[in-house]
């Protein structure tokens, strides 16, 4: 299906390419460590977990999308065509074992799974996966899954630690136009997650520098290792994290909107040398761009991003066994508490996000030109992007008109400007500012690409950052 | 006054211009997007906004209405200029592309075509201009492209698909223009309130939601028969849900039970399932009373009502209920209720003796080992206690909500035909090519996807060329006289 070149370069190259294929090696060797890491605690920290409520099979679709994300990086990085074949097999098992979760959860609570923000992100990362699977079949992108399958794993690693239980329905949640409602919001955002991948694909192959690659992904690395740093670590470099009721499955509060927080010692250490080292990468590089140009300090940027990787790398190892081997001793309370990353899904998604990214960029930065070959054309890409909005745009649309309808049938008022509604009308209003440009003042290329993304992300707010930071009606959800 | 009418010609003219639009768009977007980070009066508990910012940042943001700023004047106003953009948008290109709408280029000649972006020569053969047009025709009309008869008279095969997504922006727009519409019918004409009713209970006016605003009155009755609620096996609440009658004049004219996501409509007023819940007060509550009358024992029991006193005895005295806790706690020295479910009732009653003061008695219901105060005398055993329940009722009207679901189907209409139509249109005139050969020239332009229909027009002229090189059989059907 994906038209995979193989190179035979001369003898030069070769070598060159031995030593990146090394590399490239060592790198599948640490993620299948992380992996390995994380499939053997995620059960336990789930445990319980049975086949009724599907999560079984949403484990096993996790265990399958984490290893194709990973293959689909590294059959870029390693030339080896049949990796490629194995990632996209392995999606479609995972896509399979997905829907079966889908279906199992549906047949179980009785009611369509689109009644919360677990039962959401499960059909949103499905609808990522079944667009990706529609994409890469239509138009021939065969490295379209090194974006899409990872965020479908993300979205997946966080729904380990939403509240998934199986709740009967609510009284005004009762209503098909709810379910109209919630599955074209899923599709839409899944759509628009296909425009961002398709935009960061357009990115590569127009070139976007290596450096400025460097830049950016030590800027997230330091963003999300900044702020873990700032909100968690406290002065003795112990990691706090929320006590965790493991009877009532939630966190332990003191007050509204105050959690108990337990040290865990030593635990920030990891923490904090990444920060040091996404730092000094960042500074590095930007040294090696404005200042200095030369090889020198981009070597030297390069270096210490791949011990910020291998440090991160460490950071969630440490992380998920030192929260498994709780509980942890409060002084102030005389008492121990034990710790769950359900409590802080933020953190997680975080650490996460930051190590895709990185992994992503190590793997660019062997193999870029062979990349920028595999990829379709500028012109195609670009095409691309404008039609995965054209079609999400319309379901964006529809989404908000169902919503309003139901609110309309339930509360007697189509529109409450609630937060959540706001910011719908916000991406809305986003996605044709950039319609009215793409129609009427032919913008291409890189603004479009660079609309995508930004896009993409007012999507994610409305969808995440909307439900916890500025909750309203939208209660549950 | 020259210099004054080009500034206000120019100022007309931005106005109208899509760049005034996006410029708008944005703007509404950032007033969106302050109205969802700053804390929203509608959506605030009392004191909590006074609670969060500073004298002088409310104070600011208090002038600017930014507390509000879905029912300010600017905001309101931000969207009166955007609709007028739009308006003034459309009219100012609807012109022009009404003409070519209803009135298309169709004839055209050797040079219109040769200036379309997308040609190609295909060699005529051994075919005569009119057996080759002819061929052409009836491929083009097997591939399901109708060739325009009355064009094809004047020597000219004109075939187009999709002329109406020509007309598809100003669909959009017009749909969002009604959409605008209905919202200002609404805000105008419309009113949202609440109703209170206790089973039994009838009224006929309308309590405002936010505090200014006066009761309205409805111009019929609503009369509540019944209200419950269903709960599910685990008790979580399943539905709620009220039997209504409208009455007008004393007569019953509807009668509809109502469930949340279900209402009952009379007159374009919709009543909504709201809310349910206990009131906190009994309707019945059944007490034994015990008290020692000449060494014998008495016993009686009573069902009591909030304001009804009851006689205890035979010696004329009365039993009053004088206050009714239904989820008792002390807090401190404070006696109050945690919620307004029975679940840990106390009970003052007062007795009163004929001339003498009330005295009264404290009853624990679920503790009444605890022996709580009671100087008059008798004591008093709790058997049960009824609710009384009220179904609150979420009441709306708006006439312009038809205005906005017609818009809103327009507004999927026209999306669909924005994004996905194109309207293509194709020429072919019998001419010469480059080197001097007959050929028919064929010109195609397409109004978006340009390489969708690059490939779609090159198909087409690849097959009406194998068309007549194949074609050896003589043509008996003759082609329109030109």
């Amino acid at each position: 299906m994906g038209k995979v070149v193989t190179h035979t370069g001369e003898r030069g190259q070769a070598s060159a390419a031995r030593l990146s294929a090394q590399a490239g090696w060592i790198l599948l060797g640490v993620s299948v460590v992380v992996l390995t890491v994380m499939a053997i605690s995620v059960p336990h920290l789930v445990g319980g977990a049975g086949w009724l409520t599907g999560e079984k099979f949403l484990y096993l679709a996790l265990i399958a999308y984490l290893g194709a994300a990973a293959l689909y990086v590294f059959s870029a990085a390693l030339r080896q065509p049949q990796l490629l074949a194995g990632a996209m097999a392995l999606t479609r098992g995972g896509f399979l074992l997905h829907t079966m979760a889908i279906l199992v959860r549906w047949a179980s609570s009785g009611h369509a799974p689109l009644s919360n923000i677990y039962e959401m992100v499960l059909v949103f990362s499905w609808g990522v996966v079944a667009l990706h699977e529609v994409a890469e079949w239509k138009f021939e992108l065969p490295f379209l899954g090194a974006i899409t399958v990872p965020i479908a794993a993300l979205a997946l690693v966080l729904m380990q630690v939403l509240p998934g239980e199986i709740r009967p329905l609510v009284p005004a949640l009762q209503s098909t136009w709810l379910q109209i409602h919630v599955t074209l919001a899923m599709l839409s955002y899944a759509g628009l997650t296909i425009s961002f991948a398709v935009a960061l694909l357009y990115l590569i192959k127009d070139g976007a520098t290596t450096r400025s690659f460097l830049s950016w992904s030590a800027a997230l690395v330091l963003g999300v290792y900044g702020t873990i740093v700032a909100t968690s670590v406290n002065s003795s470099l112990a990691l706090t994290m929320p006590a965790w009721d493991s009877t009532a499955r939630e966190k332990v509060m003191l007050a509204p909107r105050q959690a108990l927080l337990v040290p865990i010692d030593a635990l920030g250490w990891p923490f904090v040398i990444v920060l040091a080292l996404a730092a000094a990468t960042l500074a590095l590089s930007l040294l090696g761009t404005f200042f200095a140009p030369g090889q020198r300090w981009e070597n030297l940027a390069r270096r210490t991003f791949l011990a910020a990787l291998l440090a991160q790398a460490l950071s969630l190892v440490l992380l998920m066994l030192k929260v498994n081997a709780g509980p942890y001793y409060v002084p102030q309370y005389g008492q121990s508490f034990g710790v769950h990353l359900a409590a802080s899904p933020f953190l997680l998604a975080g650490v996460v996000t930051a190590l895709f990214a990185s992994l992503a960029w190590e793997v660019l930065r062997w193999k870029y030109d062979s990349l920028v070959a595999y990829l379709p054309s500028r012109d195609t890409l670009d095409g691309l992007i404008y039609r995965t909005v054209a079609i999400s745009f319309p379901l964006l649309t529809l989404m908000i008109i169902a919503g309003a309808y139901w609110a309309n049938r339930t509360w007697g008022s189509y529109w409450s400007w609630d937060p959540k509604e706001d910011w719908a009308l916000i991406t809305w209003l986003t996605y044709a500012g950039y319609l009215h440009m793409r129609l009427t003042r032919g913008w291409r290329g890189r603004r479009s690409a660079y609309f995508a993304i930004i896009g993409f992300g007012i999507v994610m707010f409305t969808f995440f950052g909307v439900t916890y930071l500025l909750p309203g009606l939208h209660a549950y959800a | 006054m020259v210099n004054r009418q080009s500034s206000v010609d120019r100022f007309l003219r931005f106005f109208s211009s899509l760049k005034c639009g996006l410029l708008l768009l944005s703007l509404v977007g950032v007033a969106v997007i302050l109205g969802t980070l700053i804390l929203q009066k509608p959506m605030a508990q009392e004191g909590q906004i006074e609670q969060i910012y500073a004298p002088q940042t409310l104070r600011l943001l208090n002038a600017l209405g930014l507390f509000d700023v879905f029912h300010t004047r600017w905001f309101i106003l931000l969207l009166g200029l955007l609709g007028a953009n739009i308006t003034l948008t459309s009219i100012e290109r609807f012109p022009q592309v009404w003409r070519l709408f209803v009135r298309p280029h169709l004839v055209a000649d050797a040079a219109f075509i040769r200036a379309l972006p997308f040609q190609r020569e295909i060699a005529l053969g051994s075919h005569a201009p009119q057996e080759a047009m002819a061929l052409a025709c009836g491929k083009l009309r097997s591939l399901g492209y109708a060739p325009r008869p009355a064009v094809l008279r004047q020597g000219t095969v004109y075939i187009e698909k999709h002329r109406v997504a020509r007309l598809a922006p100003y669909v959009v727009h017009a749909s969002l223009l009604i959409i605008f519409a209905g919202a200002i019918v609404d805000g105008a004409h419309g009113y949202r309130g609440f109703i209170s009713l206790r089973p039994g209970m009838r009224t006929d006016t309308v309590e405002p939601l936010t505090t200014p605003g006066a009761p309205r009155r409805l111009g019929f009755t609503i009369r509540c028969d019944a209200a419950g609620m269903d709960r599910y096996p685990d008790g979580s609440p399943q539905q709620y849900w009220s039997r209504l009658a409208v009455e007008e004049n004393g007569r019953e004219v509807a009668r509809k039970q109502i469930f949340v996501n279900d209402p009952l409509t009379y007159k374009g007023v919709r009543f909504f399932q709201a809310n349910y819940g206990p009131t906190g007060t009994p309707r019945k509550l059944v007490m034994e009373a015990s008290w020692p009358e000449n060494g014998v024992e008495k016993r009686q029991m009573l069902t009591l009502a909030p304001g009804t006193p009851v006689q205890l005895g035979a010696q004329g005295d009365t039993v009053e209920l004088a206050d009714f806790i239904p989820d008792f706690v002390l807090e401190g020295n404070q006696i109050s209720s945690r919620s307004d479910e029975p679940r840990n009732p106390a009970i003052r009653l007062q007795v009163t003796r004929p001339g003498g003061e009330p005295r009264s008695a404290w009853i624990l219901a679920k503790l009444p080992e605890t022996h709580p105060p009671n100087d008059t005398g008798v004591s008093f055993r709790f058997v049960n206690a009824e609710m009384e329940y009220l179904t609150g009722l979420q009441v709306a009207y708006q006439p312009g909500q038809w205005l906005i679901w017609a818009g809103c189907l327009l507004l999927t209409g026209g999306l669909m035909m924005a994004l996905y139509l194109s309207h293509i249109r194709i020429w072919g005139v019998v001419g010469t090519d480059r080197k001097g050969q007959p050929a028919l020239l064929l010109g195609g332009q397409p109004s978006k996807y340009r390489e969708n229909f690059e490939r779609k027009f090159h198909a087409l002229a690849d097959e009406l060329d194998t068309a007549l090189k194949n074609a050896t059989v003589k043509v008996t059907e003759a082609a329109p006289a030109a």
